[in-house]
């Protein structure tokens, strides 16, 4: 059995929903989803969620990154609440070089229109009375927030289906084939056909790749994240590796590992991200830790993201980044824009997979 | 901090897994989050029956006892008031008390940590008065506390029955046991009867439509679906929720062992073989955390981990170990296969 569809999309995390509810807006059918699992199995459920911009470098990495976050403005009023706040973001430091390294952060991102502040030790410490008073300084931006990643990809999802996109669930793509301007995707439960195809599949797009000959580098990098009990409202803005969730939970999570595709926890990464967090935000030591998990990092070789059309085959796209749940909303509109339009509104060659050739 | 077998969870099963290891003579620590050894049968008062020898005849908390009086002999290590949280990087465990968390490094695990109650959910849920059914047990039975003067109880299986007999048999007035379904379904007809001699009513095709009260319950609000349409109120200070209980199974996440739905087991809960080993060779499951729900299952399979253990301490089986191990077995599907075959059923098609 055969179904035929215009568009396929390869996995439903943020990056394959984004695509596929931005895509609905303007193409009412024709579009499927498959992801082998369910749609928060991936890294899109075990994340922290920051929608940050104002340390992402160089400035036109950046750039993109505020592009996307300013999208979030408008996305809760499409596909309603996701949480979505603009708390204003703080990056702390606790040396006097790094100072300097603030300042000029400050220039570099004011080029493309981020606005930075650094702040001094007194300045910080009266937005942010929670942090540690051995802070000197930091830098702080007004575009930085946060969302809740379950409600994201959730409302992604039913604003798609009820734009008309099919989504396939517990169903894994096992082969694709390109033959006479179609691909044939072969998965478990059967084979589809379709005009596009997009590769959306987050650590697993190197896997995916391989089915069509390609050698995409994306690996997966741990990250391992602990979180409190409910607190009582007391940190005001989303620090760089540490937030308090609009529920009173405290997330916290800094670690990177190569571990490949294991997603356990250990203590010792617990600890030493607890540490962390005392260094910054010193009552934590009063707060219970109630669970610990750990994400798999959709790690491009240069680390950053993997966007668009793969030259040599046609009607090939491809999304896999880090970064994935501030970018979606700009990776979901580009993505769109090149299967309807064939060109985008921004320029996105940078992006492309060619660099790596 | 070492030992050979370090097992999770005090409880039955793991107190079973304890015994085959010590009296073997290998070293084995228990790690415990509770202040005592027992789990979930330190405050059960009926009589455990069927039980195999030598605990026929023992009410709950009794048998807890004696599964723990039986290690005295061996030099058994003991960790209470200690909660297992993760592991570290080696392989070791981490356990905390609050405040450290302390390192025990083991060659093998017996995972034996219990099962959880499920709740059910209507509007006013989590008003004060409204617990789980094993909330009130734990109330009357070790704290010797009233859960209330007049309550309900919702769900009619063998323990919400039991446990409803318990509250009438120390003075509380339960007016009646609702039961959404068109039967009963407890099983045991010993608890049926017993619990017909009290004269509490059993509702059946009842549901309740919401519970309400300013700050604790007051009033449940009842519909039957005998008489559509028309909802009963009454006027009650507790609601005991017969949810069911489903495997705990956050250690298993910490270990990384990966999880399977079986509905006829309690839900999700670990893979594992014939063996009761779970897909990582050093981690052995027993009693409600692998889905078994009859007392003696939970015994028993802690008895059969255990001695597995100790098989893969010394990297092979000995003949008396196997006829041990097979004795228990038979116990277990004589048991299982008539009290509920579909179980036991299920537990075979689990462990492949
Ligand atoms: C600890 C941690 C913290 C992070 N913090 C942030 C942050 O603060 N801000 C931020 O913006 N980003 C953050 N990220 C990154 C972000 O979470 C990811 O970039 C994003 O979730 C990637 O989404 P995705 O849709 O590409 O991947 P996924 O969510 O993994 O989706 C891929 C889907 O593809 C499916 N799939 C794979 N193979 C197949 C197949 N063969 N057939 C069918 N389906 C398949 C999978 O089942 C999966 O559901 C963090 C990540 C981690 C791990
Ligand atoms: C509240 C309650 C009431 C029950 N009442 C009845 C009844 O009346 N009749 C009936 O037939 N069955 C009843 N049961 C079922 C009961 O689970 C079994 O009777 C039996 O106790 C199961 O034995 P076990 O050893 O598998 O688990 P348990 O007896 O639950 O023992 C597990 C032990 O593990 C410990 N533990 C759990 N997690 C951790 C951790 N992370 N770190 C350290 N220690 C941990 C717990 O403290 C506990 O002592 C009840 C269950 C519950 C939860």
């Amino acid at each position: 059995m055969s179904r035929e569809y215009e568009t396929v999309i390869i996995g439903g995390g943020v990056i394959g929903s984004g695509i596929a509810y931005h895509l609905s807006e303007s193409k009412s059918d024709g579009i499927l989803v498959i992801d082998k699992n369910f749609p928060l199995s991936g890294s899109s459920g075990s994340t922290q969620a920051w929608v940050w911009v104002h340390t992402k470098t160089p400035s036109w990495y950046g750039e993109f990154s505020m592009y996307s976050s300013e999208l979030y403005g408008y996305l809760h009023r499409k596909i309603g609440d996701i949480e979505f706040i603009r708390t204003g973001g703080i990056c702390p430091f606790f040396s006097e070089n790094e100072r300097e390294h603030a300042k000029s952060l400050a220039e570099s991102q004011a080029q493309v229109g981020i606005e930075i502040q650094v702040l001094d030790r007194d300045e910080v410490l009266a937005r942010e009375p929670a942090l540690s008073d051995k802070v000197l300084g930091a830098t702080y931006s007004r575009i930085d927030g946060n969302v809740n990643p379950m409600r994201l990809v959730e409302q992604y999802m039913k604003a798609a289906k009820i734009n008309g996109v099919t989504y396939e669930y517990y169903n894994k793509v096992t082969d694709i084939e390109k033959k006479q301007g179609s691909f044939l995707v072969t998965t478990e439960k059967g084979l589809f056909t379709c005009k596009n195809l997009v590769l959306s599949a987050g650590v697993w797009t190197h896997e995916v790749g391989k089915m069509l000959g390609l050698d995409i580098p994306v690996h997966p990098v741990r990250g391992q994240v602990m979180i409190t009990e409910p607190l009582a409202p007391f940190m005001k803005y989303t620090l760089d590796g540490l937030r308090q969730a609009s529920n009173g939970e405290v997330l916290i999570g800094y670690s990177r590992e190569e571990a490949g595709f294991d997603r356990s926890t250990s203590l010792d990464f617990i600890g030493s991200t607890a540490n962390f967090a005392l260094a910054l935000v010193p009552d934590l030591a009063k707060a219970k830790i109630v669970r610990s998990f750990s994400g798999l990092r959709v790690m491009p070789k240069d680390e950053f993201p993997i966007l668009g059309p793969i030259p040599g085959i046609e009607n090939l796209y491809i999304a896999a980044m880090h970064s994935g749940i501030t970018l979606s909303p700009l990776a979901g509109t580009l993505i769109s824009e090149l299967i309807t339009e064939g060109e985008t509104s921004i320029p996105i060659e940078r992006y492309s997979i060619t660099r790596f050739a | 901090m070492e030992t050979e077998v370090l097992i999770l969870g005090g409880g039955p099963s793991g107190l079973a897994a304890a015994y085959e290891v010590a009296s073997r003579g290998h070293g084995v620590m228990i790690v415990d989050e509770a202040w005592a050894l027992g789990g979930q049968l330190r405050q059960q008062t009926q009589i455990i029956d069927p039980i195999p020898a030598p605990f026929t005849g023992l009410r709950g908390f009794q048998l807890a006892e004696t599964l723990v009086e039986r290690l005295k002999e061996f030099p058994v290590e003991y960790l209470l008031k200690h909660e297992f949280i993760g592991l570290f990087a080696d392989g070791s465990a981490g356990v905390s008390g609050g405040e450290k968390i302390l390192r025990i490094s083991a060659k093998c695990f017996v995972v034996a940590t219990g099962a959880a109650e499920s709740a059910r959910h209507f509007p006013g849920w989590t008003l004060p008065g409204v617990m789980t059914i094993g909330a009130a047990q734990i109330l009357i039975n070790r704290e010797r506390i009233y859960p209330g003067k007049t309550g309900l109880v919702v769900g009619s299986s063998d323990m919400a029955l039991e446990i409803t007999r318990q509250m009438h048999d120390v003075g509380i007035n339960v007016i009646g046991v609702v039961e959404p379904t068109s039967q009963i379904l407890a099983k045991d007809g010993k608890i049926v009867s017993s619990l017909q001699e009290t004269g509490i009513p059993v509702l059946l095709q009842t549901e309740v439509v919401a519970v309400s009260g300013s700050g604790k319950v007051e009033t449940v609000l009842l519909s039957s679906g005998n008489k559509p349409g028309v909802e009963t109120d009454c006027q009650v200070d507790f609601v005991c929720i017969d949810g069911g209980r489903h495997p705990i199974l956050e250690p298993f996440s910490i270990m990384n062992c990966p999880l399977r739905y079986e509905k006829e087991l309690g839900g999700w809960l670990p893979s594992y073989n014939g063996k009761l080993q779970s897909t990582n060779s050093g981690i052995f499951v027993a009693g409600q955390a692998a889905g078994v729900t009859c007392q003696a299952g939970v015994v028993l399979t802690g008895a059969i981990a255990g001695i597995n253990a100790v098989d893969y301490l010394e990297n092979g089986t000995a003949e008396a170990r196997e006829s041990c191990k097979q004795v228990y077995w038979d116990e277990l599907k004589r048991i299982e296969s008539t009290q509920t075959p579909e179980v036991w059923q299920a537990r075979m098609s689990h462990m492949g």
